[in-house]
């Protein structure tokens, strides 16, 4: 008990190591998905790959991008955005005075807002009672974590009826806006959602605001007001800032925005400016309008100046500036280390299959058939159809390597003993020049022209596949004898292999044990020969052979990754090696520690096995 | 004995395995199992997902595209369609515009779209759809991998009373407006939803893997690493309606295998995502009455960059003496058998840029000597090599290890390259190395040998252009690899993606072309020809060569009886 509670214990720390050591070595190894692209596609631009770099996670230091991985990381708190709004056109009256006021609940979003489940859940019951039976029995609700149940439940009433779902979504929008304030920039003043300004020239001019959500975060809008006149004589404005887009904070030290770009006049004499940043403001602009500051701190800010020409007018603007995100604690993304609390998801996401991990691995949840109103026999042929069916490359390798460990033993041990027994007899000599040959052929070679004899030539046997595309709709035996005959071909050839090798094990083995004085005790004492066999020689010959076999349980789960590859079988080592080549660092890493854990849980049995089949040990 | 006791047991056990085995059906069940009328493709590459939004690889749009709903495709002639939208905007038939709004030149593109395509649930494809998918791509928050459109675009509107007007609004004129990659469309009343309620979990959403499409297929199942099933859509309309009920693409990685699938008939077909060109012509020699044969020329461009910070590869005359030394039409009827045409610059035949008229560098030993000795590359008596202030003359020549025609390419231009004085070290790295570090940092010395797949219709200026030449500024993302920076060419690259008027334009590639192959910053080597093998019978398959993929027409495809 004590030796198993060690070993477990040295387990953990060795799986504690690795996970790490993994990481780094992943994450330092050239060439990440996403620079991959830029090399891939002329069309895309460095920016996208910085913004790519960022959405993944890739920008940050790979021991930052372990802690990510290992533990988890919130999402940020995302600030507000605008849509464009629509251009205003405004009149003059007498007194030279145009009211401009623009109504922005259409078109700012709170991007931060979620529902609360109790609010959904009640709005449900009173509004949609059938849609609320049919959540209560749907498992995807009942499985959903408390993050993602709102989600669920609003995709489930968008399926189920999309006019009463457009009716949340507005209501929602309405609840979202609330939580944000927004404030009139430069005379301009707000009440709600409405911002209004007076103007005194006509022309075009900016009505700018700024909306400020729960957590402080600034968003910059601005508006188009065109001011008519009946009056000629008038000076019309045309010196306007154009509305510039929320900049982002990449590499502080590099930060600067080039204002000049969005300063409009139609007269270009006049482009000589005067930059001035208003009080409240961080940073600093020159004369040419480039802004920079050296930014801390995370959040949101808007930052607002006037620029004036040369003949003296003055124009005001603000952009926002996005720095270091502020990590939102109720939109936390679970980490590996979730696994253990039994978070499937925890696993990971591929990003080159667009998949969670574990669906890779255990396989899609199979489409549910209508099974009402069948028997019980039926009803479970199909359930075991869509498992077979659905089974994933854990089960697909299974299936794989099972029955070609299983026959290799069922023909290697025997013949091992035997040829060892009588050793340079005839049969010692055949059996030994296979086993050569199963050693020394390549397996690639050898499943080439093994497909290329029965499938191209013969046409008995499919070339590869693990079965023919929609054969679940014929029935269980029907995909029965459709996996056995796709896999009758990797079997051999993997078995093969096999074969050859634990053959020549046991017959060393066997050949060590069998000159030994208490083989000769056990026939002087008048035993048959078959006790002397097999139970005086095979149990002390059996000793290196479990080691052998105990190392092997990984390989079980590791697969072949050339018979995968070669009969085009979708299993472990065909995705390991795909997931290290396509640089899918979250499916690599799983791969190799469930590998890990299993090459020390096969050391573990071999250690166990002893017990049983050597006397001598025994632990305490 | 009780050997043969043992030998009897074993007997026993192998006599009852077989027993079992041939309990179970055996036989193989490609032929009596197959339907009526669907067709099987063979395809080495798993699509990365089949949602429009995130589809990066090949295989995917040729899966994908089963169900187009692009606005427009090419043809096989490389010819730009309509195809969900009546026509294409132009200036002629007003239908695009050009506007002045606060002292900025905009543009305005008007689509009308057609009442033929149907979701798979029935419901008709609208502008709303167009308009809801721009909104995603917008969205800084997703994973879209270009946005150089995107940006581009004001905004975008559905119009009309059934919503079947498209009207977008362009930031500055912009001639690649009607391209078919730029507008697409997901089923709105699906993934609005989905996209609402967490906007960062849409690429996580299972819709992905088998999304609804809106052309005459859509997607029923992907079975990861095994297979993906398109059927028919039931709501295609007229010339929508497909001929094939159901196309099924079998995922196998290993190209010898996808041969013997085809000759024991698991597959019809062998997509263009699928055999290497020379494993292709060998199958010709054994398979050539059974099988229809593809060769497609394409705009994958392969090439050899030259490093222009490089001293002696700055000038101009040892980079066309290069040219000159290497028969490249040799090499090609060598590996290729002639099937892959020569590249004199950087736009295929087909292409609107292509132009015959620049300077061409064909096989001529004499002249190439004669550039080398006028650059003061000397060779002295008694050596192979030639050499300037005791330097020789040696570069260092890089290429993607395991890449076999490239590494052919390599070894022959070596030769070639040694009879004119020039000593070739050859230095490869795994893709991984070569593509993600070496050339994106642009460490390589001297030349590196690799490709590009351009867009049949826009001038590719990032590849050229000053301001696209990696450096520490950029932070090592740009695509001008060769370090390649003339103003001319600059300025005749900035001003082809502002001209609307497509004859124009096509003057200025051609002029930019004939620059270019004057000052040959990379040696142009092929275009790459995309291979495709389908059964006889089968008819209307029509490789594109380009990254429209051959599914643009699946609705065409037939049987012959």
């Amino acid at each position: 008990m004590k030796h198993l509670l060690y070993r477990f214990s040295q387990m953990l720390v060795i799986i504690a190591f690795l996970s790490m050591a993994l990481f780094a070595l992943l994450s330092a190894m050239p060439g990440n998905p996403v620079d991959m692209l830029v090399m891939s596609n002329p069309r895309v631009k460095p920016e996208d790959v910085v913004r790519l770099k960022k959405l993944r996670g890739l920008d940050k230091p790979w021991h930052v991008q372990y802690v990510r991985w290992i533990w988890g990381y919130d999402d940020p708190f995302r600030a507000a955005t605008t849509q464009k709004i629509e251009p205003v056109t405004v009149h003059m009256d007498k007194e030279n005075r145009a009211l401009a006021s623009i109504d922005l609940s259409d078109a700012i979003f709170n991007n931060n807002y979620r529902m609360q489940k109790d609010e959904i859940t009640k709005l449900i019951k009173t509004n949609r009672p059938q849609i609320w039976q049919k959540m209560q029995a749907n498992s995807a609700i009942q499985t959903a974590s408390s993050n993602e149940v709102v989600d669920v439940m609003l995709e489930l009433i968008a399926t189920e009826d999309q006019a009463y779902y457009q009716v949340l979504q507005k209501n929602m929008q309405q609840k979202s806006l609330q939580e944000l304030t927004v404030n009139g920039l430069f005379g301009a003043s707000s009440k709600g959602l409405t911002v209004t300004q007076t103007f005194y020239t006509p022309g075009f001019h900016q009505i700018w605001f700024v909306i400020k959500n729960k957590v402080g975060l600034e968003t910059v809008g601005s508006a188009t007001v065109t001011v008519e006149s009946t009056k000629k004589n008038l000076v019309k404005n045309t010196f306007v800032v154009n509305p510039i887009p929320s900049q982002v904070v990449d590499d502080p030290k590099l930060f600067k925005v080039d204002l000049a770009s969005y300063v409009d006049q139609e007269n270009s004499n006049l482009k000589a400016y005067h930059y001035q940043l208003l009080e409240g403001s961080q940073g600093s602009i020159d004369q040419n309008g480039i802004y920079t500051h050296i930014f801390d701190g995370a959040g949101q800010t808007a930052i607002l100046f006037v620029v004036t020409n040369k003949q003296g007018h003055q124009a005001k603007a603000a952009f926002s500036v996005e720095k270091a995100p502020i990590p939102d604690p109720a939109r936390f993304n679970r980490g590996f280390i979730f696994v253990f609390a039994g978070d499937k998801n925890a696993l990971g996401f591929s990003n080159t299959y667009k998949r969670p991990v574990w669906e890779l691995l255990a396989g899609t949840p199979s489409v549910t058939t209508p099974t009402v109103g069948l028997s019980l026999w039926a009803r479970i042929k199909i359930k075991v159809t869509g498992m077979i069916v659905s089974s994933g490359r854990i089960g697909n390798t299974l299936q794989l390597m099972i029955p070609a460990i299983l026959l290799s033993l069922i023909i290697a041990l025997p013949l091992g003993i035997l040829s060892a027994y009588r050793q340079y007899s005839w049969l010692d000599y055949i059996v030994n020049f296979f086993a050569f040959i199963g050693i020394s052929l390549p397996v690639f070679w050898f499943a080439i022209m093994v497909m290329y004899l029965f499938a191209e030539n013969l046409q008995w046997l499919p070339a590869g596949g693990v079965q023919t595309p929609s054969i679940q709709d014929e029935g269980l035996s029907a995909v029965l004898s459709d996996r056995l005959t796709h896999a009758i071909l990797p079997t051999l050839v993997l078995s093969i292999a096999y074969i050859g090798r634990w053959l020549r094990y046991m017959r060393a083995a066997m050949l060590e044990i069998l000159p030994a004085d208490y083989i000769r005790t056990a026939r002087a004492k008048g035993l048959s020969e078959k006790v002397v066999i097999l139970k005086h020689a095979l149990r002390n010959a059996l000793i290196p052979i479990v080691t052998i076999l105990a190392l092997s349980i990984p390989a079980l789960f590791g697969g072949a990754v050339l018979t995968e590859t070669v009969f085009s079988w979708p299993g472990i080592g065909r995705l390991e090696y795909d997931a290290i080549a396509s640089s899918d660092y979250y499916v690599a890493i799983v791969v190799f520690l469930i590998a890990a854990v299993l090459v020390m849980i096969g050391n573990l049995l071999a250690d166990l096995l002893y017990v049983i089949v050597d006397p001598r040990i025994r632990h305490g | 004995m009780i050997t043969k006791k043992i030998v009897l047991k074993i007997c026993r056990l192998i006599v009852a395995t077989l027993c079992v085995a041939s309990l179970l059906d055996c036989t193989p069940r490609k032929q009596e199992n197959r339907k009526e009328s669907s067709l099987t493709i063979g395809i080495s590459q798993e699509p990365d997902s089949l949602f429009m939004p995130y589809k990066e690889m090949m295989a995917a749009e040729e899966v994908s595209r089963v169900g187009t709903y692009t606005l427009t495709i090419f043809d096989e002639n490389w010819k730009l369609i309509p195809w969900v939208a009546k026509e294409i905007p132009t200036l002629e038939n007003k239908k695009l515009e050009l506007f002045r709004e606060n002292g900025q030149l905009k543009m305005r593109s008007t689509w009308e779209i057609k009442d033929d395509f149907f979701w798979a649930d029935g419901r008709p494809l609208t502008a709303d759809d167009f308009v809801f998918t721009y909104e995603i791509y917008k969205d800084p928050s997703q994973e879209i991998i270009d946005r150089t459109v995107i940006e581009k675009i004001e905004k975008m509107e559905s119009k009309g009373k059934d919503h079947k007007t498209l009207v977008v609004t362009w930031k500055e004129p912009y001639a690649y407006y009607h391209n078919y990659r730029q507008h697409e469309a997901v089923p709105k009343h699906i993934v609005e939803p989905i996209y609402r309620a967490s906007p960062e979990k849409l690429k996580k959403h299972p819709f992905g893997q088998t999304p609804m499409l809106a052309g005459p297929y859509t997607i029923k199942e992907w079975s990861p690493g095994s297979h993906i099933i398109a059927i028919r859509n039931l709501f295609a309309k007229g010339y929508l309606k497909p001929h094939i009920d159901e196309i099924i693409w079998r995922i196998i990685p290993q190209t010898n295998t996808l041969e013997s699938n085809l000759v024991s008939g698991t597959i019809d077909a062998i997509s263009p995502v699928g055999l290497d060109f020379d494993q292709a012509l060998e199958f010709e020699k054994r398979h050539k009455n059974n099988y229809n044969f593809y060769y497609t020329s394409g705009l994958v461009w392969e090439h050899i960059d030259f490093n222009l910070d490089n001293e002696i590869l700055k000038d101009k005359r040892v980079r066309q003496a290069l040219a000159y030394g290497a028969n490249r039409e040799g090499i090609g009827q060598l590996l290729f058998k002639g099937r892959q045409p020569v590249a004199h610059g950087t736009e295929p035949q087909k292409s609107p840029y292509f132009n015959d008229n620049i300077r061409k560098y064909p096989f001529d030993k004499t002249k190439a000597n004669q550039l080398l000795s006028e650059a003061g590359w000397i060779k002295k008596d008694g050596e192979e090599i030639r050499s300037k202030n005791g330097k020789p003359l040696a570069f260092i020549l890089m290429t993607t290890a395991g890449n076999k025609s490239r590494e052919r390419i390599e070894q022959l231009l070596q030769s070639q390259w040694r009879e004119i004085g020039v000593d070739i070290q050859i230095q490869n790295q795994p893709a991984k190395v070569f593509f993600g570090d070496t050339l994106r940092r642009r460490k390589y010395a001297h030349m590196a040998m690799f490709s590009w797949v351009k867009d049949p219709l826009a001038v590719s200026d990032t590849l050229w252009r000053c301001d696209y030449i990696p450096s520490s500024k950029n932070g090592f993302l740009g695509q001008n690899q060769s370090g390649f920076c003339n103003a001319k060419a600059d300025q005749l690259l900035k001003s082809a993606s502002l001209e609307l008027d497509n004859q124009k334009r096509a003057k200025i590639g051609q002029e930019f072309e004939a620059l270019w192959a004057e000052e040959l910053p990379s040696l142009p080597l092929f275009f790459r020809v995309d291979v495709s093998i389908t059964k006889k019978g089968l008819k209307n398959w029509k490789p594109t060569g380009i990254l429209q993929p051959v599914t643009w027409n699946s609705q065409e495809w037939s049987w012959t009886k």
